[in-house]
């Protein structure tokens, strides 16, 4: 008998310790991935010494985050040297335009980082000694791992930095916010570095040389995570829309290892989406070349066409219809900004009819798109735009902010199902590129960095072109196909895809609402709410992790008739969570594990 | 024998204080009229009057900071520029008073900071139910 009994013991014993070590490192792992309470915000005496004997107040800049801090209802604690000094338990520090620091204080910073503590620098921290004397970037450098360029000029255009969504930062603002930072005397520091959360750029977004235009970085270093914000507090005077606060809350979520879940702009886990178009008008015909090139790349695009003009080609629009959209570019070539609601009401009748006589009736009903001609509208033409069932309207760069679709608010009121959806063309459009007279290798170069800024932004780009500039030998067509192949390198994450589709998915997106459960790594989760009509397929949501030794590992689902969603790992900060399956409209609720 | 022009001696016809006179009624002349012809226009009249007026603003405040107010700065880099920070914070060629003293405040302690919650967390959870006897 002791002959089984001893082994079977063994067996428990060992069983027993295997159990013991496991809740062991479960539990020193979920410790490891805390969400950080404390929130210290340094008051550096140097710093308010410098500033005061010098003329100045560093209140002044300090004072930006303690309205930030309050307003949001952060608890957190204004510090003294003495307690940086003494040592702080792991929290989030945040160094705001801390200029001055002495070799106790950055050892103190050092330390507290090396314990796990978070920490967010701003402008010129650390960039001055203890007395004062000019001691180099190289506190910023050696913390974020990023080099600093330099600083912006008031002279400089490059006074707005565009933020970037989805990121594990900021994706509380939509993607390519444009955040005017003001002309300030605290000018704004360059950067360059591998983890970016912004860039500066001009109002145009005119894409400039990479290395010079970082303007938010992070880093995950062992257990510390540190932020970057290259500009002052000085610019968030100029934050009339109050956007910036939604950035810092997400960036603070990151700091804390709080992990959160937000819906993705994009289908299917693709990070950025395109749409090619072109203003099919003056030499009609050239069309076909640009079909060419996307037919090559098996990319659909959208024409939007001049109706006076298409009348005359109604083979080459039914030609073209075959494998891409067809949408409006109204009858003549003139604006309608301004004009009557009557006049426009008849020139949009007009156009209409010239392309019901083009498609025949029945088509006309897929006919959804609409581009102004010289991206000249105001709120009566969307208004009656919608009356005569048109869904989407690519508009001009000055009619957003960011650079994703939204809903027109030419109609207050109409909910998501019933108003435009308005696709911003906040990209340079070959008119631009021929305004700057640049030659072929040039321009090609400029057009791919913009690519990349959008791509690395995850915002919607519109590449817009004319069919003028579409001849054999034009710039435009010696441009785009190195840009289209650029497109199918990042084939499995960039969304090409036409007007209506883009449209289509971002109504369907706005019928779904992401509601978080719990805060931290151990109770996760979240809930989804699909609301009708239609189903949703293709739902993206994007999962921050709490460190970068904490993927995303699952998601459990709460009920076995759900849909089960595939984890797919983005980088070390975040995860997709991908419902390739449709969706009905219901209520779904999943867990987390990390 | 001076020779004095027709300005100059319209000039001295009247005393300062009569010009002033002459000033401030044509002043006033000019302010009558200008209401009476704005009150005289239609909607659109005044809203071009107005768009007219909006655009030139601009200009002569902008000719009179781009004249005057570069030299008055002495940078013209930072004309119009808004400054919390000493000038020349990023500069490493800067002079500054430096920094010999200075006095660290007394934070509050951090228990005060951070108080830990008297009542339980879950209160204010909708979903918490406590089962509790009423005795």
């Amino acid at each position: 008998m002791i002959f089984f009994t001893k082994p079977l013991l063994t067996m428990q014993w060992l069983r027993w310790m295997v159990g013991v070590c496991l809740a062991f490192a479960l539990q020193v792992s979920a410790r490891a991935s805390e969400v950080l309470e404390p929130v210290y915000l340094y008051a550096s005496p140097l710093t308010t010494a410098f500033f005061s004997a010098n003329g100045s107040d560093y209140d002044t800049l300090k004072t930006r985050w303690r309205a930030y801090l309050k307003r949001f209802g952060k608890s957190y604690r204004e510090v003294s040297r003495a307690d940086l000094v003494g040592g702080l338990k792991p929290g989030v520090l945040i160094l705001g335009s801390a200029v001055l620091l002495d070799q106790s204080e950055r050892q103190a910073i050092n330390d507290f980082a090396s314990r796990g503590g978070s920490l967010v620098l701003t402008w010129g921290t650390g960039v001055r000694d203890g007395s004062g004397r000019w001691s180099g970037y190289g506190f910023i450098e050696n913390l974020l791992q990023v080099k600093v360029r330099g600083k912006l000029e008031v002279s400089d255009e490059e006074h707005f930095v565009n933020t970037f969504g989805d990121s594990p930062l900021t994706w509380g603002l939509p993607a390519g916010t444009r955040l005017f930072l003001g002309l300030v005397g605290e000018t704004p520091l360059r950067i360059e570095g591998p983890q970016l959360a912004g860039r500066y750029f001009n109002w145009s977004r005119i894409p400039v040389d990479k290395a010079n235009n970082g303007a938010i970085a992070y880093l995950e270093h062992g257990k510390s995570r540190r932020v970057f914000i290259g500009f002052s507090e000085a610019s968030w005077e100029f934050d009339d829309r109050m956007e910036l606060p939604k950035a810092l809350d997400s960036m603070m979520s990151w700091l804390r290892r709080e992990p959160r879940v937000f819906k993705a702009a994009w289908p299917n886990g693709e990070l950025s989406a395109q749409l090619l178009e072109m203003d099919t008008e003056d030499r009609f015909p050239n069309a076909l070349n640009f079909a060419r090139d996307l037919d090559s790349a098996g990319i659909s695009g959208t024409f939007y066409s001049l109706t006076s003009v298409a009348k005359s080609h109604a083979d080459i629009v039914r030609q073209l219809s075959d494998k891409h959209e067809i949408a409006y570019h109204a009858e003549v070539h003139v604006g309608f900004k301004g004009k009557s609601r009557e006049e426009q009401e008849s020139r949009l009748a007009t156009m209409v009819e010239d392309m019901k006589g083009i498609v025949g009736s029945r088509a006309l009903t897929r006919i959804s798109g609409f581009r102004a001609p010289t991206e000249s509208w105001d709120a009566n033409t969307e208004q009656v735009l919608r009356k005569l069932g048109v869904r989407h309207h690519v508009a001009d760069p000055a009619s957003s902010d960011s650079r994703l679709p939204f809903f027109s608010a030419s109609e207050p009121g109409l909910s998501s199902e019933d108003a435009i959806v308005v696709l911003p063309r906040t990209q340079m459009d070959d008119l631009n590129f021929l305004a700057l007279k640049l030659g072929t290798e040039a321009a090609s170069a400029m057009i791919v960095r913009d690519f990349d800024y959008l791509h690395e932004s995850g915002s919607l780009g519109v590449l817009s072109v004319h069919s003028q500039n579409y001849g054999e030998g034009g710039l435009m067509a010696l441009l785009t196909p190195p840009y289209v192949k650029r497109l199918q390198e990042h084939r499995h994450d960039v969304w090409s895809a036409t007007g209506r589709e883009i449209a289509d998915w971002w109504r369907s997106r706005e019928r779904v609402a992401v509601k978080e459960l719990g805060r931290s790594v151990s109770d996760k989760g979240f809930q989804v709410d699909v609301r009708a009509p239609g189903v949703m397929k293709g739902l993206t949501l994007i999962v921050t992790h709490p460190s970068a030794t904490q993927p995303l590992k699952a998601v459990v689902s709460g009920r076995a008739d759900q849909p089960k969603p595939q984890v797919q790992r983005l980088d070390d900060q975040r995860s997709a969570i991908i419902f390739s399956e449709e969706l009905k409209p219901g209520q779904y609720g999943y867990s987390l594990e990390f | 024998m001076t020779t004095q022009g027709f300005f100059f001696k319209l000039a001295h016809r009247l005393s300062p204080g009569a010009w002033l006179a002459v000033a401030v009624i044509m002043a006033l002349l000019a302010t009558g009229s200008g209401w009476v012809l704005y009150s005289r226009l239609d909607e659109k009249g005044k809203d071009r009057l107005v768009l007219a007026y909006e655009s030139i603003g601009p200009f002569w405040r902008e000719t009179w900071r781009l004249t005057f107010e570069r030299k008055k700065e002495g940078s013209a880099e930072l004309a119009g520029a808004i400054r919390i920070a000493p000038v020349g914070t990023l500069d490493p060629d800067a002079s500054f008073v430096w920094v010999t003293h200075f006095s660290d405040f007394v934070s509050l302690p951090e228990d005060e900071a951070f108080p830990e919650p008297l009542a339980p967390v879950r209160l204010l959870d909708p979903e918490w139910n406590p089962a509790f006897s009423p005795r």
